[in-house]
């Protein structure tokens, strides 16, 4: 019991040993500032996951960035009617929940822009950024203004799905 | 003699012989599979985190458990911590040891896993850092599990080393 106890604590000390020096020179990892927290809606996510907004003319230029999504969290319909150029639809409101097929969509991206119109302070957006954040998708934000606000600035939009 | 005393003399006496079943030829193969598995699996889990420390720390902060500023420094550490213990237990050096470390660590794991589920917190498991994206569910709580009972094993055994295994054919060829 004794070795067993020293064997432990051997490769405990060394193990820490390892960590703090590969955090040192390494770098402890950064993570996202905290801004504004999504609402729940009364769903599943029981505490606040931390997702960024972003204004209009700040997302202008990651359009057409091929590492950055657009997810429209609007419905099926108001997205068939327009939406920002390239985006992905997950109309947050009818499925309440985001599908796999959509996070898996997402993987690749640097940046993940959610937006949907302005009801209620960018509720389906912000619900959208929240579920996407906790499904470790790093970099989510909402766009401030949403969809009014793109096509108010006569920004890229097409029509279709 | 008393009822503690007597349970400890039972359970003592339990342990006594799990470890002589451990002693046998099977068992010493047993032990080396356990080895080789639970020591893959952290080797398997800890490069993808040394490789991103980043995205690893991220993922424990979707757990909403700790502190970010613990995060941080697990998210840098622990890999190492976790690469250590596979090689450890695929070796043999210090193979009890890291066994004991492997099942604390997986149980912790658990602890987690299952917190978030009972929470419904939707949130990738980072198990096995950006190597294998998966959302967490009752099947990784059950993998953690078995490979807890499997680091048991090993930290039971009472010798693990490769030599374990040439010293039961011996006895083997000798009988």
């Amino acid at each position: 019991m004794k070795r067993l106890l020293i064997e432990t604590l051997r490769v405990l000390a060394i193990g820490v040993a390892l960590g703090v020096a590969h955090g040192v020179v390494r770098g402890w990892p950064e993570l996202p500032a905290p801004t504004a927290a999504a609402t729940t809606c009364g769903g599943p996510i029981a505490e606040q996951p931390r997702v960024a907004w972003i204004r209009c003319e700040e997302a202008l230029p990651l359009a057409s960035d091929a590492s950055v999504a657009f997810v429209d969290a609007r419905s099926a319909e108001e997205f068939l009617a327009g939406h920002v150029t390239d985006a992905i639809s997950a109309p947050i409101e009818e499925t309440g929940v985001v599908g796999p097929a959509v996070v898996d969509a997402l993987r690749g991206s640097r940046i993940v822009v959610a937006y949907c119109d302005t009801t209620s302070g960018c509720a389906r957006s912000t619900r959208l950024a929240g579920l996407l954040a906790s499904a470790g998708l790093r970099d989510v934000r909402v766009l401030e203004g949403g969809m009014p606000a793109w096509l108010e600035n006569g920004y890229a939009a097409e029509a279709g799905p | 003699m008393t009822d503690a005393s007597e349970r400890s003399a039972a359970k003592s006496a339990r342990i006594g012989a799990a470890m002589k079943l451990l002693d046998t030829r099977r068992g010493r193969w047993l032990v080396v599979i356990a080895r080789i598995v639970v020591g893959g699996v952290f080797v398997f889990a800890a490069v993808p985190k040394i490789v991103d420390p980043h995205a690893f720390a991220i993922a424990i902060t979707n757990y909403h458990a700790v502190p970010d500023v613990v995060a941080r420094v697990t998210g840098a550490a622990l890999p190492l911590l976790e690469l250590l213990v596979g090689i450890a237990l695929i070796s043999g050096v210090h193979a009890r040891g890291a066994a004991v470390l492997s099942a604390g660590m997986l149980i912790v794991f658990a602890v987690a896993l299952t917190r978030a589920l009972l929470l419904d917190i939707n949130v990738d498991c980072g198990c096995f850092g950006s190597a294998a994206r998966s959302e967490i569910g009752w099947d990784s709580v059950v993998r953690n599990i078995g490979l807890t009972a499997l680091s048991a094993l090993v930290a039971l055994s009472p010798d693990v080393a490769w030599r374990a295994l040439l010293g039961a054919k011996q006895a083997v060829a000798a009988s």
